[in-house]
């Protein structure tokens, strides 16, 4: 048995190792267009605080591959598949074969379209290579702008600042991690961060970067906001949202909607060819709907579940959740589900259980159907089982209105 | 591979595991003396009592065979162990970021926020796999019991259980 698995990160590793941990003889490559062992994206904004080496970085150990006999190519992207000859291409010209195929291609950073963002010193945060090309441009005292006030973007922000640069944040809407969080919990951390010397500018956007010609190159030295004010930069990092890595499959027949549509067994229209992690539009298990919730534990868990079912081990996978952790300055903020359901049919209740502590539970009938916790999140897990079993929640539900939490709750 | 299991009817709540787990995980391995010295023993069994106030349980990690903690960590710290079966942390890849907490089912996973490390029960394996708190348990509650391996199901359902059955 020939695997191919395209993408050497949480979705692709998960699906090799659970691949050979059913077939000890298949023939499994990876291949990937970055030139790195497989890292934990998430720790790039460790490394830009200088808090983590590059090798520290890495998931798996070094004889990880070795061990495990997966064959990894990196430095080449895949610019094709031929799925009637079952073969994938190349840039750099090589052609695989396969009788089973993973796409586990990941996301890329949404780039604006505003005059001076193909500047050198205008990134996004996605990759190793863009941590190391933002810490080059990044010295101790300088000036960082941050355009969008999502996760990877205040990920970024609080970063920078902990390196030591005076750090703007451009919001367009009137609140941080809108997608994550309440004005309530929202609040309370862009305080935190704001009081940390974080600036944060609200309603606002980016209309144009500009930049002086340096060694032959334009180089980016401020950002000019809507609001008409100049904001000086060293480096501009775009966290502006991520759209899935699935140009190369134009003309292949596999359905793409917002990502790549996948069934119950991850498996895309196309037979014998599978989609796992961010660049899969796979079932969500609140809505039941099909849609992408571009984290990490989603990425490994299809990647896991792939990977039994392109073993020949089928498993039909439970659907993913919404869900991030967050931690700024010791506070953690955990939050899951659907935390931002407003209207008659939910029941939300907020608690202020002390200073820098607040907790938002929302509940549909009798089930908990998301959360937001802002410190002391110990335990968060609980309550995210409850919402992804559907726990029905009867007289635990009191106890819990309380913002008690505690293993009963699921006796 | 073996599990830590409870009699729920052996159980008085008395919390003797609790402190026996701190003690062996604090650097001093005496309550009094790491108390004395300002360390803060973090305990990762926890003895909960049902809302009608009838029977205790005292929660660590279930071990579960397709751990959340796993998947859900973003660094490779926390990951199952091959040769012994155990989910372990590798607390030098561990940063703190509280995934794994929050996806735990049982919520068992402690956030050591001093050291931004996340701590779970490993049976005490450093400790020559000899867990603190059956040892410590005066009524002989917690049972440190060895799971068949041949009957894949059965370890299944008995990983995430707590209480001991008549089976065991
Ligand atoms: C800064 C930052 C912080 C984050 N923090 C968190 C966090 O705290 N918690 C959390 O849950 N998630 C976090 N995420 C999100 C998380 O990193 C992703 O959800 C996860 O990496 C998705 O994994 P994946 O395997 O689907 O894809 P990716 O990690 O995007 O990997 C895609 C892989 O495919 C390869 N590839 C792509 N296109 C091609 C091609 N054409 N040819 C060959 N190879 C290709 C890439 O080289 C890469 O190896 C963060 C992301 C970022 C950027
Ligand atoms: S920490 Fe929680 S999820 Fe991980 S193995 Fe233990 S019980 Fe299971
Ligand atoms: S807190 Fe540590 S063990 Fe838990 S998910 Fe984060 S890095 Fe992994």
């Amino acid at each position: 048995m020939r695997y191919v698995i395209i993408g050497n990160s949480a979705a692709g590793v998960f699906a090799a190792e659970t691949i050979r941990s059913l077939d000890k003889s298949g023939r499994i490559e990876i291949i990937s267009d970055e030139r790195y062992p497989a890292y934990a994206r998430c720790l790039t904004s460790y490394y830009l605080a200088g808090q983590m080496s590059e090798e520290q970085m890495m998931i798996r150990n070094e004889e990880f591959y070795a061990n495990n006999e997966i064959v990894l190519n990196t430095g080449q992207k895949v610019t094709g598949i031929d799925t009637a000859e079952r073969q994938v291409r190349t840039d750099n010209g090589h052609i695989y074969g396969y009788d089973k195929l993973l796409i586990a291609t990941g996301a890329s950073p949404v780039m604006p379209d505003i005059p001076g963002a193909e500047m050198k010193g205008v990134f996004g945060l996605r990759t190793l290579d863009d941590a190391k090309g933002i810490a080059a441009c990044a010295g101790q005292g300088g000036h960082a702008v941050v355009m969008g006030g999502g996760f990877v973007s205040l990920k970024a922000a609080y970063a920078l600042l902990k390196a030591g640069l005076s750090v703007t944040c451009i919001v367009s809407s009137g609140q941080i991690l809108s997608q994550m969080l309440d004005r309530e919990a929202a609040r309370i951390l862009g305080d935190l961060l704001i009081s940390h010397g974080l600036d944060i500018k609200f309603h606002a956007d980016a209309a144009e970067i500009a930049g002086d010609s340096i060694d032959g190159e334009m180089t980016a030295r401020s950002v000019k906001l809507t609001t008409g004010e100049t904001i000086p930069a060293d480096v501009v990092i775009i966290g502006k949202g991520v759209t899935p890595n699935t140009g190369f499959l134009s003309g292949s027949g596999i359905a793409v909607d917002r990502g790549i549509l996948v069934n119950e067994h991850l498996e895309t229209t196309v037979p014998d060819i599978y989609a796992a992690g961010d660049a899969a539009q796979a079932l969500d298990i609140l809505t039941g709907q099909r849609s992408i919730n571009a984290i990490w534990p989603n990425a490994a868990e299809q990647g896991t579940a792939a990977g039994r079912n392109m073993a020949g081990s089928p498993v039909v996978y439970e659907g993913s959740l919404g869900m991030n952790s967050a931690d700024f300055f010791g506070l953690s903020t955990i939050a899951a589900g659907n935390p931002k359901a407003e209207g008659d049919e939910y029941e939300v209740v907020k608690l202020f259980p002390g200073r820098h502590l607040y907790r938002r539970l929302v509940f549909k009938g009798d089930n908990l159907i998301g959360y937001i916790l802002v410190g002391n999140t110990a335990r968060a897990g609980i309550l995210t089982s409850l919402i992804r079993e559907r726990v029905p929640l009867g007289s635990a539900k009191n106890e819990l209105k309380q913002g008690r939490i505690g293993q009963r709750l699921l006796w | 591979m073996k599990q830590i299991l409870v009699k729920t009817e052996r159980c008085i709540g008395c919390k003797s595991c609790e402190l026996a787990c701190s003690t062996v995980h604090s650097g001093s391995k005496d309550f009094l003396a790491a108390v004395l010295k300002r360390e803060r023993p973090v305990r990762r069994v926890t003895v909960e009592t049902n809302r009608e106030n009838t029977v205790n349980i005292p929660v660590q990690c279930r071990q579960c065979r397709e751990p959340k903690c796993v998947t859900a960590c973003m660094t490779g710290a926390m990951h199952l162990d091959e040769a012994t079966g155990l989910v372990l942390n590798r607390e030098e890849k561990c940063v703190g970021c509280w995934m794994c907490v929050m996806v735990c089912p049982y919520g068992v996973i402690v956030p050591n926020e001093e050291d931004k490390k996340a701590v779970k029960c490993d049976q005490c394996l450093s400790g020559g796999h000899n867990p603190a708190c059956v040892k410590a348990c005066p009524t002989g509650a917690i049972k440190f019991i060895e799971i068949s391996e041949f009957d894949k199901n059965r370890k299944k359902e008995f990983l995430t259980k707590f209480v001991a059955g008549e089976e065991a």
